[in-house]
């Protein structure tokens, strides 16, 4: 047999739970049906329940949504009012591109090229040939071979990626991507100004 | 997961504004309500309720689908008014203190008139008030915004148990607090 103790721990959760008819209940059922106190109990927990039920919501200004899309549409215009750098799904494939341009040029074998005198710029930027600090066994023409195939294909997918189809939802997160990237490039522009 | 606002969802999603201003409408009272409830200052949370939907904007291309629509517009409610609760900590009057739950009280009823359904549960709504943050924001989930036990706990990162404890504590105060005021 339950004590009074036991049964008032028990009592809110059975009373919020609908008063399952449950064996496991039978216990507080019968110490229910002989104790007035915890019947009062009981009756004010349904009195508690039924009012929590019926808890209203609190509702806002009338003009909430009107005052928070004008924050919206505002926020959109400053966003593209701001100064933009271009496309991600450009500038990135062109610039691998470009990577990929310079490093074949590097790998040119030197007497391929015209007998041109140098400046001291170009002789200290033409890397000349020599074993791979790593002390791989790979021929070094075949290690520049691979790195300028690789930097291709990766320029090439990215081309391909920014002249394919995007879908709004991929435009909008990169656009977003892009602005962050784009107020930090800013503030640091903004930043280095000042300070020199 | 079938979200009846999922329709609503897709447009705005595809940059349709005209279809978040709807899902405001939809939504507008259970965020404003739950901002209300923590931050009890009804400036405070009108605007706390424009900067859920500003930031529920901006994030909205990563919502997946996984959970209702509502439950992670509440979360990020939750997080922003919780955050904004912080910084206004001694500008609002919150009640934090465990013993406001052992000494919750409701107005007096008078024994011997009849008692007025509407007017008890105005009276235990008053009591909800005063109930420390934690209770009150369970109850608030729970009850208003008809979130599950495993919904509130996920919302709030704390065990079922937990949740289920808050919950009956806070049905014990209230239900003490009824006792106190029909007796005077």
């Amino acid at each position: 047999m339950l004590g009074c103790r036991q049964v008032g721990r028990d009592l809110p959760q059975y009373i919020a739970d609908g008063e399952p008819e449950l064996a496991c209940h039978d216990a507080l059922r019968a110490h229910l049906a002989l104790c007035p106190h915890c019947r009062a109990y009981a009756e004010r927990l349904h009195i508690v329940e039924r009012a929590l039920q019926s808890y209203p919501l609190v509702s806002p200004n009338p003009q909430i949504v009107t005052l928070t899309m004008r924050r919206i549409s505002a926020q959109e215009q400053a966003a593209q009012e701001e100064w933009r750098l271009l496309p991600w799904d450009v500038w990135v494939p062109a610039v691998a591109f470009f990577l990929a341009i310079v490093v074949a040029m590097m790998c040119l074998p030197p007497n391929l090229l015209p007998a041109v005198p140098l400046t001291d710029l170009e002789r200290t930027v033409i890397i000349e040939s020599a074993p791979i600090p790593l002390g791989l066994q790979m021929n070094t023409d075949l290690f520049w071979a691979l790195w300028l195939g690789l930097s291709v294909i990766a320029a090439g997918l990215g081309l391909s990626l920014g002249l394919s189809h995007w879908n709004a939802a991929n435009s909008k997160s990169l656009g977003r991507l892009e602005t962050h990237v784009t107020d930090a490039a800013t503030k640091l522009w903004d930043y280095a100004r000042r300070t020199h | 997961m079938s979200d009846p606002l999922s329709e609503l969802i897709a447009r705005c999603q595809r940059g349709d504004t005209m279809a978040f201003a709807k899902l405001m409408v939809e939504t507008q009272n259970g965020v404003y309500s739950l901002a209300y409830n923590v931050l009890r200052n009804h400036e405070e949370a009108q605007d706390m309720t424009q900067e859920i939907y500003l930031r529920a904007w901006r994030a909205l291309p990563g919502f997946r689908g996984e959970a209702r629509f509502s439950t992670w517009l509440y979360r990020i409610a939750i997080n922003a008014c919780l955050n904004r609760r912080r910084q206004l900590r001694g500008q609002l009057s919150v009640v934090d203190a465990e013993d406001a739950l052992l000494n919750l009280a409701t107005p007096e009823l008078d024994p011997a008139a009849e008692m007025i359904a509407n007017q008890r549960n105005e009276a235990l709504w008053a009591a909800v008030d005063r109930l420390p943050q934690k209770y009150q924001l369970v109850i608030t989930l729970f009850y208003q915004q008809q979130m599950s036990y495993q919904e509130v706990a996920q919302m709030l990162s704390l065990p079922l148990g937990t949740i289920k404890a808050h919950l009956n504590r806070a049905r014990e105060a209230l239900a003490r607090s009824l006792a106190a005021g029909i007796n005077g």
